[in-house]
């Protein structure tokens, strides 16, 4: 238990050096991550265009959608007599039979086209980069598990990469202008702000009248209306007995609301 | 400026990279992919230099008026 203590008890906060910071906060490097961003989006545009609207697109075809879909999956869960399998994950193998003799790639066709194209486009303007990103190395990582290679890896890296320089991937994009306004669930931005203060009631803890901070704050609805708490303690005690700390309010059912 | 106006010209300038970018897969396909990816590059610049000198303008001015 001391060693315990001894490690965790301080809970200290290691910074990142000055070239980690410079690389993946700095706007000064926006133009690299540009650079980047476009690369990446662009190739998802492409995959996702020969999807869409290419010869052997999977989707809006004449005939059932997602037939080339389906044919990948095929060939993929595949165990040939010599070498070795193109999936090495049996829980993997299993997830693509299943979603294959449920006849998923109908649907799931669909998904991918306009995923990729989505992801191109959000990444190509530089909106929610960091979201795209993910998004993109999502779909890398399952092509890879699916015995995929192609240009996957790289992809997939550049995609890690934007990810961890979320903040600056999209400065000269629209994320410049978006993400302050909607700010982050630790720090709201005006967007944020102005659609929780018409739904929210009080500025102090019902139960012991501290400050809340509305980032962080543990929510309750009673009526229609968010009351913050400023701690999971006085939450619990809030709805226990919603009555008690909040006048005039009848016997009304407490709903749960996170955030 | 109207704040509403440079908004827009702002908004409409990403789209249109949104736009460009789609039609130049659409009508390029893969012959040459340096050559595509020029002109998306260029419509971008064209997007940032809107956003930081029209919309960004305004909106900062505002922000420290206010």
């Amino acid at each position: 238990m001391a060693v315990l203590q001894k490690t965790f008890e301080q809970r200290r906060e290691l910074r990142d050096p000055g070239l980690i910071r410079a690389i993946f906060s700095s706007t000064w490097l926006a133009p690299l991550w540009l650079v980047a961003r476009l690369y990446l989006g662009y190739q998802w545009l492409m995959a996702g265009s020969h999807k869409v609207w290419g010869e052997g697109r999977w989707i809006a075809v004449s005939g059932p959608d997602g037939l080339p879909l389906q044919s990948f999956w095929q060939r993929a869960i595949a165990i040939p007599e010599q070498g070795s399998p193109a999936i090495k994950y049996d829980w993997y193998r299993r997830f693509l039979t299943f979603m294959l003799d449920h006849g998923w790639y109908h649907w799931f066709a669909w998904v991918i086209s306009l995923g990729e194209v989505t992801v191109g486009i959000l990444l190509i303007v530089g909106a929610f980069a960091g979201l795209a990103a993910l998004a993109g190395a999502f779909m890398n990582f399952n092509f890879m598990l699916a015995g995929s290679a192609s240009i996957n890896p790289v992809l997939f890296v550049i995609a890690l990469l934007i990810l961890f320089g979320w903040k600056v991937a999209g400065w000269i994009g629209v994320d410049r202008w978006l993400l302050p306004a909607l700010g982050t669930p630790w720090q709201p931005g005006p967007v944020l702000r102005r659609v929780l203060k018409g739904r929210v009631a009080n500025e102090e803890c019902p139960v012991c009248q501290m400050p809340v901070d509305p980032a962080r704050a543990p929510a309750s609805a009673y009526n229609g209306l968010i009351y913050l708490s400023c701690c999971p303690v006085c939450k619990e005690r809030l709805d226990a007995q919603p009555a008690r700390y909040i006048p005039g309010l009848g016997p009304a059912i407490p709903v749960p609301a996170d955030g | 400026m109207n704040k509403a106006l440079v908004l827009a010209a702002g908004v409409a300038a990403w789209a249109a990279v949104a736009v460009v970018a789609v039609l130049i897969v659409f009508n390029m396909g893969t012959k040459n992919q340096v050559l595509m990816f020029l002109p998306i590059l260029a419509v971008v610049a064209a997007a940032w230099v809107i956003g930081e000198l029209v919309t960004g303008a305004v909106f900062t001015e505002h922000e420290k008026g206010a």
